[in-house]
């Protein structure tokens, strides 16, 4: 029993690194139509920046709060310059610009820190401690922190500020939103800020836990896209659920099937799950569908 | 208002990077100049190693250390009266390239003998050109599938997983340790421990009781760890390269993880210490003897080698040589020593390199007709690590 819980706990953790990284993909998708792949960069380099603004004797918070700072000033450069530069480019095109800055920003990392793996010391302390005899990492708990965090604050500002109600209607109607003087290219721009932010915080707070380097952010990547389609595309809390449950899944699927096989386990769960359900398990927000 | 934010903040963030960039850009300038040893026709050898690509924090360092002893040789007279000239190719950790590489260097360059590469991949394809052509080749290569099966004129310096298995399994025979667990990475490395840790756990009488796999890149093993936990293994077998490696030190804490870990000499470098920090501490690990170059007893065959060699790196590179500078070195140091024994007739080196004894920095070779690697698990050593170095366990 211990072991289950064991399990459980260990797959929430990586549940919600997979969440973090699956609501910054919606965030862009809601407002643009636009899949952006270079999501899991934003968290390597939250995590790499992180490293080496510490490198350089920055103070441990002011180093993440800089990382952060840095990484969303990099979503923001990145639509104002790439995406939106490229006017009437339709979304598929631009979801493929996404992969070619993607891989940019691993050459430019690879050149900058090398292929070597770096470090990060936990927020608080190294000493895990025991609950009902289930060992948990002090870092686990500041992850869950941030991923709740992250996922209140987002739902606040998207349905309870002005803001949220801006970006909400250029989702479901960029032209209508247009003619109310809103600006359908500040919202998508304001969309990547915030993925660039929340992809920083998940890359700062897992570094810890394991190590970071230049291509953390494929793998992180592929896993919170998966979230994402699996809790149905533009759904945040479907994206969340679903992130957890494929951490958990997998996690079990290492413990008691095959620890070789345990990325095989997690995606046939979730090919089986879109073949019984293909619009994920929250169902797609069908308002104003473009894109994919 | 966004463009004077985006301005403001573009020049810092230019300037960190470039500061970053001339950092890492470290000099790697073609050498290779034959010495002064007389006006005889120097001896030519070819050299390739991964100079750039994934390989390259092998290849370079094997590089300086040959470019390091072709000065020594050749201030010291050279072979048989006449200078070593190495000339270098980089294979860009690639395959295809070093076969390319090593073409040229024989057609063109007209090389008597090669030593490389750094990975096994280029090696493996080296090997198959040189043997056609023989040209004898000493290979930097882990992979026991390099002299295995013995292939006439190839042969290579670094140990392998067998010795590293063999040299785990016996400090367990002497701690009375017979259940054992493995966690390996599902790369051609791990893969390769797993299947030597099986093939000769039941010569030492121990048992396997788990056997679990990670991806090189996973953020997370605390599952396949929570398994381990839930058996009665007595120890923990790490076969990775880094991370992996320290990622599992660090969680199997986090677990509390009581039973000792040892680790390949995959992770045995300065990185993973660095990456794992206080979890660290008690780790074992099984590695070349160079890993600890100021703890070798000074009765050791090759404490006056290491010396030699860890006191002349320093100096020529203001850095510790790790165990693959010390492949490049004792690569061509047998080589030379064939060469010396064959009388400078690189035709012969085929059939005389097949009779080296040689003490090296890595171990003491003993080159036979069976045995184109010549080193036992007895040259590697186990380590632990304590207040964050390694120490030898007597």
């Amino acid at each position: 029993m211990t072991e289950l819980l064991q399990y459980v706990a260990n797959g929430l953790v990586s549940g919600g690194i997979y969440a973090i990284v699956a609501v910054g993909f919606i965030t862009i998708y809601n407002v643009s139509k636009v899949i952006n792949l270079a999501q899991g960069e934003f968290l390597m380099l939250g995590g790499m920046v992180t490293v080496a603004m510490i490198g350089m004797n920055v103070p441990y918070a002011l180093a993440a709060f800089l990382a952060i700072l840095i990484v969303t000033l990099i979503g923001v450069l990145m639509q104002k310059y790439v995406i939106a530069y490229v006017k009437k480019a339709s979304p598929i095109s631009l979801i493929i610009l996404t992969i070619g800055i993607s891989t940019l920003i691993r050459g430019l990392a690879s050149l900058i820190w090398g292929k070597d793996a770096y470090s990060l010391d936990p927020i608080t302390s190294n000493q895990p401690f025991s609950l009902g005899g289930v060992n948990i990492a002090q870092q686990s708990v500041w992850i869950l922190a941030a991923v709740l965090i992250v996922l209140f604050l987002l739902w606040y500002l998207m349905d309870k500020t002005m803001l949220g109600k801006k970006i909400n209607a250029c989702s479901v109607n960029p032209m209508a939103a247009r003619l109310m003087g809103i600006s359908p290219a500040k919202m998508s721009m304001l969309a990547f800020g915030i993925s660039g932010a929340t992809g920083a915080i998940a890359g700062i707070v897992i570094a810890p836990l394991s190590v970071t380097s230049y291509d953390i952010g494929v793998l992180l990547g592929i896993k919170g896209f998966s979230a994402a389609i699996l809790g149905g595309l533009g759904n945040p809390l479907g994206a969340a659920v679903a992130a957890f449950i494929l951490g958990i899944v997998e996690s079990l699927g290492a413990g008691y099937i095959s620890s070789g096989m345990k990325d095989a386990i997690a995606f046939l769960v979730l090919i089986v799950m879109l073949l019984v359900k293909p619009s994920g398990i929250f169902g797609e927000r069908s308002v104003g569908k473009g894109g994919l | 208002m966004k463009k004077n934010q985006s301005r403001k903040w573009l020049f810092p963030i230019a300037l960190a990077s470039m500061v970053l960039l001339s950092a890492c850009g470290g000099g790697a300038k073609p050498a290779a100049e034959a010495g002064a040893a007389g006006g005889k026709e120097p001896i030519k050898l070819g050299a390739v190693f991964s100079l750039t690509g994934p390989n390259s924090p092998l290849g370079v360092p094997e590089k300086q250390a040959v470019e390091m002893l072709v000065k020594e040789i050749n201030g010291a007279g050279g072979v048989d009266g006449r200078p070593v000239e190495v000339v270098f190719e980089d294979d860009k950790s690639d395959n295809t390239e070093a076969v390319k590489a090593v073409k040229k260097l024989v057609s063109k360059e007209k090389v008597v003998a090669l030593l490389g590469s750094s990975g096994s991949g280029p090696s493996l394809g080296m090997a198959e050109f040189s043997q056609a052509e023989k040209i004898p080749l000493i290979s930097m290569a882990a992979a026991d599938q390099m002299t295995n099966p013995v292939r006439a004129g190839i042969f290579k310096t670094p140990h392998t997983d067998v010795h590293g298995t063999k040299r785990i399994y016996k400090y367990l025979k002497e701690k009375g340790i017979t259940k054992i667990a493995l966690l390996n990475d599902s790369n051609p490395y791990g893969s390769g421990w797993t299947q030597q840790l099986q093939k000769y756990a039941p010569e030492y009488g121990i048992t396997i009781v788990a056997e679990e796999k990670y991806g090189t890149k996973d953020p997370s093993m605390s599952s396949q760890l929570t398994k381990i936990k839930g058996t009665d293994a007595q120890a923990l077998i790490v076969a990775g390269t880094n991370p992996g490696p320290a990622t599992i030190v660090k969680e199997a804490k986090q677990l509390n993880l009581s039973i000792p870990i040892i680790s390949s000499h995959g992770s045995a470098n300065s990185k993973f210490l660095e990456l794992v920090g206080d979890a660290g501490e008690g780790v074992l690990m099984v590695a070349g003897k160079l890993l600890v170059s100021d703890q070798i007893a000074a009765d050791d065959p090759q404490a006056a080698i290491v010396k030699k060699f860890v006191d002349g790196y320093k100096a020529a590179y203001n850095v510790e040589p790790d165990g693959f500078a010390g492949y490049g070195y004792d690569g061509l140091n047998l080589m030379v020593e064939g060469l010396k024994q064959a009388g400078g007739d690189a035709s012969k080196l085929n059939e005389v390199l097949e009779k080296v004894k040689y003490v090296g920095v890595t171990g003491e070779f003993v080159f036979s007709a069976e045995d184109h690697n010549g080193l036992t698990e007895d040259s590697m050593i186990m380590v632990e690590v304590k207040d964050g170095k390694f120490q030898i366990l007597k």
